[in-house]
């Protein structure tokens, strides 16, 4: 019953989103790319180190969606949050791809059930960053540049430390692109909502 | 003698809420304790700049570790918290894997935790459900089936 509202509401906002604009073309065009690399074979083994940070940046990617659709619908006026979160379901799509290449169990990860989340540090995470970004639109955009730099932070360590194989580093560079895509689009929209 | 997951639950949360973050440390993986930080740091970080910016140091600086440690102790005493933790279930991942489900207040939640040389440790990035090897499989049925002889 939940699960089904959940997926009707995001149908919902999703559909609202497809008359956002031209600019969430641009927004989500990086993650579609990302995606699509996914499908490419290979016979590298992860260690298990790597398949835990495939697994946490998965569920990672599924936060910042999360949080923006939340936000999204507490501040319906501002098309930032509908953009970023189609771009970030692509992210979330990527990641999955990474992680079913190379054989890791997402069975346990809900993706339908928004602010709902598998690892403790990550619900708590978006508990805060709601109850932050429901205080006011300008601090709703503070939240989105926080989530951006934070997602920045992590995939910039998976590519650079852990010694991923070219596949997964292409992937991960191409949601970093998106990142700093979505970094720049709340610093524009808080640039309008303070002036 | 090692402390199992289940005592390192309540552990956690007498230290956390007491503001005595270097009981949290010896009690995760060095990872995990970083990111415990970051997450409850942010309503602090949201609200102070300057905090903020050591936030984002922590790894690299232990000047900035240390302020950080020292004014989130004080903002955790000061959300004057002492959730009741039940725990309901605990569940072997792998030899090396544990989770633990409890719940915080009424609320259902979960950690994990991996053995580490030092003993078993809270680590957010040991959720990763491992896949058994046909040994343990085999074995966990002969356990099952047992009584039954």
């Amino acid at each position: 019953m939940n699960k089904s509202t959940n997926q009707n509401e995001r149908r919902g906002f999703l559909s609202k989103m497809l008359v956002a604009g031209a600019s969430s073309v641009a927004l989500f065009s990086s993650s579609v790319h990302a995606a699509g690399r996914t499908s490419r074979s290979t016979t590298t083994k992860l260690t298990a180190k790597q398949k835990d940070e495939l697994f946490f940046i998965y569920q990672e990617e599924k936060l910042a969606r999360d949080v923006y659709i939340t936000l999204g619908k507490l501040y319906p006026k501002e098309n930032t949050f509908a953009s970023i979160q189609l771009s970030e379901q692509r992210h979330i799509d990527a990641a999955q791809g990474l992680c079913e290449k190379y054989g890791i169990d997402i069975s346990e990860v809900n993706e339908d059930e928004v602010g709902n989340f598998v690892l403790p540090v990550l619900q708590g995470y978006y508990d805060d960053l709601v109850e932050q970004g429901s205080e006011s639109l300008l601090d709703a955009l503070d939240v989105g540049v926080f989530i951006e730099e934070l997602d920045i932070g992590d995939l910039t360590h998976a590519i650079e430390d852990l010694g991923f194989p070219a596949d997964v580093i292409s992937v991960y560079e191409n949601l970093r692109e998106g990142s700093y895509n979505h970094l720049e689009s709340f610093n524009g929209a808080i640039t309008i909502a303070s002036s | 003698m090692t402390e199992e997951p289940s005592e390192i639950i309540s552990k956690y949360y007498h230290a956390l809420y007491n503001g005595d973050l270097s009981a949290v440390k010896d009690l995760m993986t060095e990872k995990s304790y970083m990111m415990t930080l970051e997450s409850f740091g942010l309503r602090l970080s949201f609200r102070d700049g300057e905090f903020k910016s050591l936030l984002k140091e922590i790894e690299d600086s232990p000047e900035s570790l240390e302020k950080v440690e020292s004014l989130l102790s004080q903002e955790i005493i000061s959300r004057n918290k002492a959730p009741k933790i039940k725990i309901t279930k605990c569940e072997p991942n792998g030899s090396e894997r544990e989770t633990v489900y409890y719940t915080e207040d009424g609320k259902v939640k979960k950690l994990y935790f991996s053995k580490e040389d030092s003993g078993w440790k809270i680590n957010y990035y040991a959720g990763r459900p491992i896949p058994q090897s046909y040994f343990s499989s085999i074995k966990k049925w002969l356990i099952s089936i047992l009584p039954s002889f």
